[in-house]
């Protein structure tokens, strides 16, 4: 492991922008966990003499990024928001990477008409436009955080399930497996102990990857008015929220479109250095 | 492949019906039609005449078997939004969404293909970095937000654009760069993936030391057998494109398939709900048989 870290190190150094993603991740996440916190409740006090501040303005730090209608600080509302954005992408991605890489190892080892019915369900989920199921499903359900992860959740397993799947069958032919078996280590043994692991650095690839794109679906749908509901806030809501005021506040909306972008491609910039650190 | 193309509009089909169940079987369990169509101030007999009238009182088999029954005949039942059948309403819709679906999806192509070709061509180098990081950023935009950035740029601030509704050719350009910004991203990574394993392919090296110059290479030999998986990630950008005009004939207020599917939602009309995912499903699988069939055509050897 420890030569893992070294060798992801080694390239971060050399790689400006895969540095600079890096900082901006660990920086969000520690602001946004330390604003949900401490500023939460601040997040939320109204003040309509301060409506519609514009960023930059001399009003202390708590306004340094300005107001936004109801005269809430805008630097405490985004912090707050950016922990439900990242707590939301995070349990999905924890969830479905979970599952679908259970269920990929399963597919890949079990007899072939599991294996095909596991792979058909996967082209089902993957002929539905997620958007649209979650839409529906939020609506006729309910709008909870739950149900909005357990959703996203649901419409993101096939990828996992195809890689973990696609990682099982490249391993179970290699030699050092078949030794393992022929010098008697049970078959679970030899599921846990080896290809479980051969198959862990496709998956975390995938995690940086998918953390990014369940991001910015939360986001649609909480701008649609069907995710996170007020006076919880995600970044997508802020934005929804910024659109009435767009022509004249446009850092309103402007802003928490900034993070979720600049968040998104972080990510991906960093998943490329993953990838190449893991996968060779 | 004749065993590909029915798994993967099989795919398709199984996923229409299993959404329409859903939708019937969600727009039963979460309160009363009859009570939300009439409103608050329906009185116990009012509801009751509604349940009965609309079949509402009978077991939800029976119902279900009674819509299954209509949906064949190709009755939707009433759109209580639009006052209006449902089904009428959907299809009145979806030329508007298809268009820009079309135009979204062949330029996508066009552009990603030419961006991606370079990219690949000088794999490496300053151009490919450069259209590689367009890409990750294209990708990582979100779309509503980005259109919102363009109607306060372009129809705001400059007066360029107009900022909603579909009123001749003007209005056509916000919505469509917005469903092509996130479409080229994935397309130019396709493309460009793609070619770079192909032009490393012993064909190319020998077409080269033939002394073929490079780019005729590229157009003629390379290119072919590259559009296969581009094609199939094109394919899978439909899907991708369906969850665009949600967001995008939302915020542009654009009379398409897609608004009707949120206005449904939001306004619990269940026939119109219907009817919109049945359209917009029949879409899908539709696209799907003719990408399957453009690989006839770019795959000789699926011809067999």
């Amino acid at each position: 492991m420890s030569e893992t870290w070294r060798q992801f190190w080694h390239l971060l150094k050399r790689d400006v922008p895969a540095f600079i993603a890096l900082i901006w991740l660990v920086l969000t996440v520690i602001l946004c966990t330390w604003g949900y916190f401490t500023v939460q409740t601040a997040s939320l006090r109204q003040n309509l003499n301060m409506r519609l501040i514009p960023p930059g303005t001399s009003h202390g730090l708590a306004y340094l990024l300005g107001t936004d209608g109801l005269g809430r600080s805008y630097v405490e509302r985004l912090l707050v928001a950016g922990a439900t954005s990242l707590v939301i992408a995070a349990s999905v991605v924890a969830i479905s990477a979970v599952i679908g890489g259970a269920l990929g190892i399963i597919s890949g080892n079990a007899p072939s008409a599991v294996d095909t019915v596991i792979m058909r369900v996967c082209d089902v989920i993957m002929a539905f436009p997620s958007m649209l199921l979650a839409l529906i499903a939020l609506y006729t359900i309910s709008t909870s955080p739950v149900v909005l992860i357990g959703v996203l959740a649901f419409t993101r397993l096939p990828i996992y399930i195809r890689t973990a799947r696609g990682e099982a069958l490249r391993t179970r032919g290699l030699l050092y497996i078949s030794a393992a078996r022929m010098s008697g280590t049970r078959p679970m043994a030899v599921t846990f102990r080896h290809i479980v692991r051969a198959a862990l650095p496709a998956v975390w690839t995938l995690v940086t990857f998918e953390i990014a794109l369940t991001m910015l679906t939360e986001s649609g749908l909480s701008f649609l008015g069907v995710g996170i509901q007020p006076p919880g806030a995600s970044w997508g809501l802020l934005v929804s929220d910024g659109q009435t005021y767009l022509y004249s506040s446009w850092w309103v909306a402007v802003l928490p479109g900034i993070a979720i972008m600049a968040t998104a491609v972080a990510l991906r910039v960093l998943g490329g250095v993953v990838s190449s650190v893991l996968e060779g | 492949m004749a065993l590909a193309i029915s798994r993967r509009v099989g795919a398709s089909v199984v996923a229409l019906c299993a959404l329409i169940v859903f939708v019937f079987v969600m727009a039963r369990m979460t309160g009363n039609p009859a009570a939300l169509y009439l409103g608050e101030g329906a009185s116990q007999q009012q509801i009751h005449e509604y349940e009965v009238v609309h079949g509402l009182n009978k077991p939800v088999w029976n119902q279900f078997f009674s819509y299954v029954r209509d949906v064949v005949h190709g009755d939707f039942g009433q759109s209580t939004l639009y006052n209006a059948p449902a089904m009428h309403v959907a299809l009145s819709r979806f030329p508007n969404t298809l268009v820009l679906a079309l135009v979204t999806f062949v330029l996508g192509l066009l552009i990603g293909s030419v961006l991606g070709s370079v990219a690949a061509y000088w794999e490496g180098r300053a151009a490919d970095k450069v259209i590689t990081a367009i890409s990750t950023a294209a990708l990582s935009f979100p779309s509503f937000w980005l259109a919102l950035v363009l109607v306060l740029v372009f129809a705001l601030k400059l007066g360029w654009l107009p900022s909603s509704g579909m009123s001749g050719l003007s209005s056509y350009v916000l919505p469509i760069v917005t469903l092509l910004v996130a479409n080229l991203g994935v397309v130019v990574q396709a493309v460009r993936d793609s070619l770079v394993g192909v032009l490393r392919s012993e064909y190319v090296a020998a077409a080269t030391a033939k002394g073929m110059r490079r780019w005729y290479v590229v157009t003629r030999h390379a290119w072919r057998n590259a559009s296969i998986p581009v094609l199939t990630i094109a394919g899978a950008t439909a899907v991708g494109i369906v969850n665009g005009a949600l967001i995008v004939e939302t915020v542009f207020d654009w009379p398409g398939i897609g608004q009707v599917v949120v206005n449904a939602v939001l306004n619990r009309d269940f026939a119109l709900l219907q009817a919109a995912v049945t359209v917009i499903g029949i879409a899908v699988v539709v696209f799907n048989v003719l990408i399957e069939l453009s690989y006839v055509f770019l795959d000789p050897r699926i011809r067999r």
